[in-house]
């Protein structure tokens, strides 16, 4: 009976797998588009989009607004700024209404405190509501435009006081021209700043990071595209199958399995075919170009543990919440919920240490250690060991609910 | 054959749901239990059937006691829960196979338990795409899989209609004439009219109150 029982399972999983195949696309193809357009914007080096940043204050000084134009002719540096000189008001007014990521207000005596050494700090406003991404490119930019219009300063002071040494006291109206082709100089452009990208992760590079966030996040959304495998629509089968001595655990376990061999299938496919085909593309991913055609088996092997406890997970969330509209609804904020702590959408880094230290403990946050390790060949053996404890007692759970249900 | 249920009890937390149950059946008798909803008819016959525990009692047939003798149990008795014990995304002919084997099913369809019960017109349809009638007809044919002695139905014909209803009855009447016993717990006047005797499930209790074809009497009972 135990035997007749997970090949039912089985042909239940076959029957309902191209739904659940048209969902997991579906839902796939969203997620894809939307990732494809987040790495693309972060990596693309001659992306034109530029962070509009506003600049008011006491620019009137003539050594100040070259500085400006001198940061304004710096194309060869990719600034992904633009800075745009206004009003007070005009800045406050167009942060609100989202023109400006931000602007930088010039106090009085900046000019005079650069001639006279002093450090008269300029004052950065930003739009709180920004997201921890915008905020902390912000920052940087913002730094980067006090940094580089103080060091223009010192320029077009040294370029004047030169003149003034050589007795000319007139240079006439190509002094601006001067000044900035001096400032060309003592900046050397292109060598002032090296646009070298730092992976956030230690081991794992951004792509890597993504690939697999990614996977995480698919594995999350296929709790959604299976409920038409995990849904219950009657407990009276599961008292029938008790009174025949499939007793809960048999129920339990059969079921699982059957899940997750379905899951693994269906993860296992694409994670050979893409590692094989990113290999053979040699993309700028050193986890995959490093390694070998079979890559792709080797992760889907070590990612077991982690396909383990996510499908526990959601299998537990479908024992919980029984059947309906409901339980989709749950699984979807679990999804958004446990993807977002996770790393899934904004990288890990973004968040305070509190909330990346709780997020590395759930299993999702496990599986995306174990994932990270496996991507780049490496065994994680205290994260497989984590995740099958969180499997083992998510499953246990669900048995002992089975029970409840079935005594009820 | 006789079956005897001695002493049955079951509490929930604080609250006895059944108290001392104890009554005898022999072969050839359709039993009715009645009891208004929350009495613990369901109850009583989960744990005839082995699917949940019990606080005390025994249930013996011919001298066996079927609590302790698993496999007798499932032999001796087909037990027919509330609701429908089919898997909707399979065929007919899917969830049979889970209770019958392929030889044994067509037997049955040709002239058995599965034919009298009209399921060779659906078997290859999808148990979604079924009436509420067809899938009772389809659950009591999984249920007696095992050709059982013993029919535990809690309540089988509630929401059916009458060419359903009748078509079951019939299947009971033809099941008790060949010497099987039949509990059934329902509140459904057509299926009272099959029973030999009934029993009332009363603040945990349960005591025989016969039947003379007065609903009303029955009614005041359960009252």
């Amino acid at each position: 009976m135990k035997k007749k029982y997970l090949s039912l399972r089985f042909k239940k999983a076959m029957k309902v797998y191209p739904t659940v195949l048209a969902i997991s696309l579906a839902l796939l193809i969203v997620i894809g588009v939307f990732t494809f357009f987040t790495v693309r914007s972060l990596y693309d080096e001659n992306n034109d989009h530029r962070v509009r940043i506003g600049l008011c204050g006491s620019i009137g000084g003539t050594y100040l607004n070259i500085g400006v134009e001198a940061i304004k002719s710096f194309d060869s540096l990719n600034l992904s700024m633009e800075l745009v000189e206004m009003t007070l008001e005009e800045a406050d007014r167009s942060l609100r209404s989202g023109d400006i990521y931000g602007y930088v207000i010039v106090p009085e005596g900046f000019v005079n405190g650069i001639v006279n050494y002093e450090n008269v700090p300029l004052h950065y406003v930003m739009n709180s509501d920004n997201d921890a991404f915008s905020s902390l490119v912000i920052m940087d930019v913002a730094r980067t435009v006090a940094s580089l219009v103080t060091t223009s300063q010192y320029a077009v002071y040294s370029m004047e006081s030169l003149a003034r040494e050589n007795h000319v006291s007139y240079v006439g109206e190509n002094g601006e021209q001067l000044n900035l082709k001096f400032i060309d100089l003592i900046l050397a452009r292109d060598d002032t700043f090296s646009n070298t990208r730092l992976d956030v992760e230690e081991n794992n590079s951004i792509f890597g990071y993504y690939i697999c966030s990614g996977i995480l996040l698919a594995l999350l959304l296929w709790g959604i595209s299976c409920s038409a495998l995990l849904t219950k629509r009657d407990p009276s089968l599961d008292r029938l199958l008790a009174s025949k001595g499939v007793g809960p655990f048999s129920q339990v376990t059969r079921e699982f399995f059957v899940f997750f061999a379905l899951t693994f299938v269906t993860f296992f496919a694409p994670c050979a075919i893409l590692g094989a085909c990113l290999k053979a593309a040699d993309l700028p991913i050193p986890e995959i170009s490093s390694g070998p055609y079979y890559g792709g088996i080797m992760f889907a092997i070590k990612a077991i543990p982690a396909l383990l406890a996510v499908c526990a997970i959601h299998f537990l969330i479908y024992e919980v919440f029984k059947k309906g509209v409901g339980v989709i609804l749950i699984q979807f904020f679990i999804t958004v919920i446990a993807g977002y702590i996770s790393g899934c959408f904004y990288h890990v880094n973004f968040f305070p240490d509190s909330v990346r230290n709780i997020a590395s403990q759930l299993p999702w946050g496990r599986s995306l250690t174990l994932l990270k390790a496996s991507v780049r060949g490496e065994t994680d053996v205290l994260s497989s060991a984590i995740l099958l404890v969180f499997a083992a007692l998510a499953v246990g759970l669900s048995v002992f609910l089975r029970k409840r249900e079935v005594s009820a | 054959m006789q079956i005897q249920v001695n002493d049955i009890r079951k509490q929930y937390g604080k609250k006895t749901v059944l108290d001392g149950i104890s009554f005898e059946v022999t072969d050839g008798k359709i039993v009715g239990i009645l009891g208004v909803n929350g009495s613990g008819k369901s109850t009583l016959f989960s744990i005839l059937a082995g699917v949940i525990g019990r606080d005390g009692g025994s249930f013996v047939c011919d001298g066996i006691d079927l609590f302790k003798n698993e496999a007798a149990r499932s032999a001796l008795i087909g037990y027919v829960p509330q609701g429908t014990p089919l898997i909707e995304e399979l065929s007919s002919r899917d969830n049979l196979l889970l209770w019958y084997g392929k030889a044994e099913m067509k037997r049955e369809l040709d002239s058995g338990v599965l034919g009298m019960l009209g399921i060779d017109a659906f078997l290859d349809k999808r148990v979604g795409e079924l009436s509420g009638g067809m899938k009772k007809r389809l659950s009591i044919g999984c249920c007696v899989a095992n050709k059982p002695k013993i029919l535990l139905l809690d309540e089988p014909s509630s929401a059916l209609d009458l060419v359903c209803k009748e078509r079951i009855s019939n299947y009971l009447r033809a099941f008790r004439d060949d010497g099987g016993i039949i509990l059934i717990a329902t509140h459904d006047v057509q299926e009272i009219g099959l029973c030999d005797g009934i029993k009332l499930i009363k603040n945990g209790k349960m005591t025989d109150v016969g039947y003379d074809g007065n609903v009303h009497r029955l009614v005041g009972l359960l009252g």
